[in-house]
């Protein structure tokens, strides 16, 4: 009798580490990502990201480490992969606020790709986002600093968009 | 021996002078015979043909032809038909002599005229007929080359062309050839006991490819095949060409009815039905087409979902067709573009085609609605009483003009119309006068909200791309509740700004593939005035920039503006308020534009509350413009 019930206490106990374990394996797995991305280690960024994904089932840092993988890619122009994972970021992130950023990098993707319609379609998504008042301002600006550590920066014009990545003009959308 | 010589020779000579003679005796009685039987012979093929016919001489030629000269048939009012200035007809000497039957085996005739308008009133009243005396024909070989027929000028509808005929009947095969300019006709068939098999039906010519086969009865017409439409002028013909294919149809003739009980083809891969009962005199038809559109592939620019017509055509006075009918036509989501159309529809009630001045064609209608819907609004125009007149049908460019009454006063206009590519190329301009303006709700449904009598000049043009245009101005009116104002009204505060009275209001407007929009907008009120532009681009993206003016003494009336004013320089009597709109109608972005009322409140307010002036103006413009 006795024996069972520390047989049990064994198993529960084992439960309990492996959950615990796994947790702070994705909080290292995210942290690991971030440290690499301060020491401007992109790949293993990219490693760490990859493994936030395998290993978040509750999807504490999926967003981040998504859109992660997807700056990666975008950086390495490999366009299809990225073009993927912003799809599947906007698709389960709608909310984000990072959306803007994601459509912008998604629109860039498009016209490399030469896809007129969808390349128009995104431009009316982005238009269609954001609703301004400018009373005394000339433009609404808004910056993001992005999970691979690019500073985004979003400014709404009455008549235009721009889009900059790290401080240079990327795109401009003329209503 | 001299002598023998010489009496054979005479007996030669005697031999073949008696016959001569007997011969010329025979021909003569021959000649003498036919001349006295013309009359029989003549009454004969009337009644046959049931038609009038008429030959002026008939002469007998050994060994065995007849020759005919001044043959004609005639159809009603003596107007001829066929003439045939001369023919020879080869008849059987053998069955002649052994039956005696004369049986023609062979016609031929030179520079016949053919009169096409008279030919087509014969068969239009005798159709029924002229198939059953084919099918009674005697089945034995004949032939019927007819040369250089002149196809008598239709009236006053073209020139006359010259073409050749040949008929070849062997048993029960039937081959026959036409040619008349570049218009080529064959047909190969068989014909037996009411029942005629077309194995090919070939017409061809610059415009047309057609082969037909089947089957054809006095009471039944079964045919399958296809036509090949092509613009000659087209150097794309292969995207151009409209393809009539898989023809399948079943006609029932019981005349002066006729039942096309089917009619089904296939017009660049999009199926076609078409269902009629036509009677032919006097003419009436009750017609229903509808095509389900999928997409026509050789023409990218193809719209076109849904086409269903369905009309009462029926003939009035001569060369008159009244028409009752219903043209709806579905327009594919994504080929919407600018004028996101989703549905058109043309109702005529009482429309009169008059051709008695072809090629000029008058047009007059009770009524036209023009009703079209979107995904957000639907439109509706009628005309009453409307008139037009269409010069030059014959003439690839035609000009036309037009009248009617349009709510409460007139609408005209002239214009051309041509066909490039089978697709109408229309330009017109037009002009609207005393028009009540809020009756155009159906228009635009802005206008519901506008009073007064609006005048305009348009320009309409579909090639090389869709433009309507113009500039319209409404005098003596007032707008009542209109949304903007209504919408001003409560960001000022000044409820009497729902209804403004108005000596003159005018904008141009134009509508293209870009869009929509209303430029150079004016409206001069004792209160206030408004001018700018308003632009709905593709996909309700609007571009705008208004620039108000108001009267203090009218702002004074506003508890909003009270505190404001008093930020004004004294000396100002116009307090400015320019915008700009932009992004999605349903939610659009708004900037304050530069001028002397905001550079005053600027100085006017300090720098730390500026932020919540900000605020405060941009949740009262988006609570209004969310109400609205």
């Amino acid at each position: 009798m006795l024996r069972n019930k520390f047989v049990l206490l064994l198993g529960v106990l084992f439960l309990l580490f492996t959950v615990l374990g796994k947790a702070g394996a994705q909080r290292q797995d995210y942290q690991l990502a971030k440290d690499a991305v301060k020491n401007g280690d992109k790949e293993f960024a990219l490693m760490h990201f990859s493994s936030v994904l395998k290993n978040d089932p509750d999807q504490n840092h999926r967003q981040e480490a998504l859109f992660g993988m997807a700056e990666y890619y975008y950086l390495a122009r490999d366009f299809p992969d990225s073009f993927g994972s912003l799809n599947e970021f906007l698709e389960n992130y709608p909310d984000s606020k990072l959306r803007p950023v994601a459509l912008f990098l998604l629109l860039e993707i498009s016209e490399n790709f030469n896809n007129d319609s969808l390349s128009k379609n995104i431009e009316k998504q982005i238009m269609d986002l954001k609703r301004i008042f400018l009373v005394f301002k000339e433009a609404q600006e808004y910056s993001f600093k992005s999970p691979l550590g690019l500073d985004y920066k979003l400014i709404y014009y009455i008549d235009k968009i721009e889009f900059f990545i790290d401080g240079q003009l990327k795109k401009q959308i003329l209503y | 021996m001299a002598n023998l010589k010489n009496k054979s020779f005479i007996k030669i000579k005697a031999l073949f002078f008696i016959c001569f003679a007997i011969s010329l005796i025979l021909i003569i009685s021959a000649n003498i015979i036919l001349a006295s039987n013309k009359d029989v012979l003549i009454k004969n093929l009337n009644h046959n043909l049931f038609k009038q016919v008429d030959a002026e001489n008939i002469f007998y030629l050994p060994p065995n032809f007849i020759i005919i000269r001044k043959f004609s048939v005639s159809g009603s009012g003596d107007k001829k038909i066929l003439s045939l200035p001369f023919s020879i007809a080869f008849f059987s000497l053998p069955e002649f002599i052994s039956k005696k039957h004369l049986r023609i085996f062979s016609i031929y005739s030179d520079r016949a005229v053919l009169d096409p308008n008279t030919l087509a009133d014969f068969l239009k009243d005798d159709f029924n007929r002229v198939l059953e005396l084919l099918f009674k024909l005697p089945r034995q070989d004949f032939k019927l080359n007819l040369r250089q027929i002149t196809a008598g000028v239709l009236e006053n509808r073209g020139y006359p062309a010259k073409g050749n005929f040949y008929l070849r009947i062997s048993k029960d095969k039937v081959s026959l050839s036409a040619k008349a300019g570049d218009n080529n006709l064959a047909l190969n068939g068989k014909i037996s006991q009411n029942l005629f098999i077309a194995d090919n039906l070939k017409f061809k010519n610059q415009n047309i490819d057609c082969q037909l086969k089947g089957k054809l009865k006095p009471s039944l017409a079964q045919l399958q095949g296809f036509i090949i439409l092509s613009d000659p002028a087209s150097k794309r013909k292969d995207q151009t060409s409209i393809f009539i294919l898989d023809i399948d149809s079943s006609i029932k003739f019981d005349f002066p009815k006729v039942e096309v009980e089917r009619l089904n083809f296939s017009i660049n891969n999009n199926p076609v039905r078409l269902t009629a009962d036509i009677s032919i005199s006097p003419f009436s038809c009750l017609l229903r087409i509808v095509s389900d559109f999928r997409s026509l592939e050789t023409s990218k620019k193809s719209e076109l979902k849904n086409i269903e017509f369905s009309a009462k055509l029926s003939s009035a006075a001569k060369n008159s067709l009244t028409a009752d009918g219903k043209l709806n036509i579905d327009v594919l989501e994504h080929n919407r573009g600018s004028l996101p159309i989703d549905e058109l529809e043309l109702t005529l009630k009482n429309l009169l085609l008059n051709f008695n001045e072809f090629p000029i064609l008058r047009i007059k209608a009770e009524a036209i609605n023009l009703f079209s819907r979107t995904n957000t609004n639907a439109y509706n125009i009628d005309l009453t009483n409307f008139r037009g007149k269409l010069d030059s049908l014959n003439q690839p460019l035609r000009r036309f003009k037009f009248t009617s009454s349009f709510y409460g006063g007139l609408i005209f206009g002239k214009g051309s119309l041509k066909m490039l590519d089978f697709i109408p190329v229309v330009q017109t301009v037009a002009a609207m006068k005393d028009i009540d303006s809020n009756r155009l709700d159906g228009v635009l449904v802005h206008f519901s909200k506008t009073y007064g009598k609006l005048s305009s000049q348009m320009y309409l043009s579909s090639y090389p791309e869709p433009v309507f245009q113009g500039r319209m101005n409404i005098k003596n009116g007032y707008l009542n509740n209109f949304e903007f104002l209504k919408w001003l009204a409560n960001l000022f505060g000044i409820p009497s700004l729902k209804k403004i009275d108005f000596n003159t209001a005018s904008a141009s407007f134009k509508a293209d593939k870009e869009g929509v929009g209303m430029y150079d907008m004016n409206l001069d009120s004792k209160d206030m005035e408004i001018k700018g532009f308003f632009k709905l681009k593709e996909g309700d993206f609007v571009a705008s920039k208004i620039f108000l003016s108001f009267r203090k003494a009218l702002l004074q009336k506003s508890a909003k503006f009270k505190p404001l004013l008093r930020l004004l320089d004294k000396n100002q009597d116009l307090v400015k308020f320019n915008f700009q709109l932009s992004g999605k109608l349903s939610g659009m972005n708004f900037k304050w534009l530069e001028s002397e009322f905001k550079e005053d409140l600027r100085k006017g307010i300090p720098n730390f509350a500026k932020k919540g002036f900000e605020v405060k103006i941009s949740k009262a413009i988006e609570s209004i413009a969310a109400e609205n």
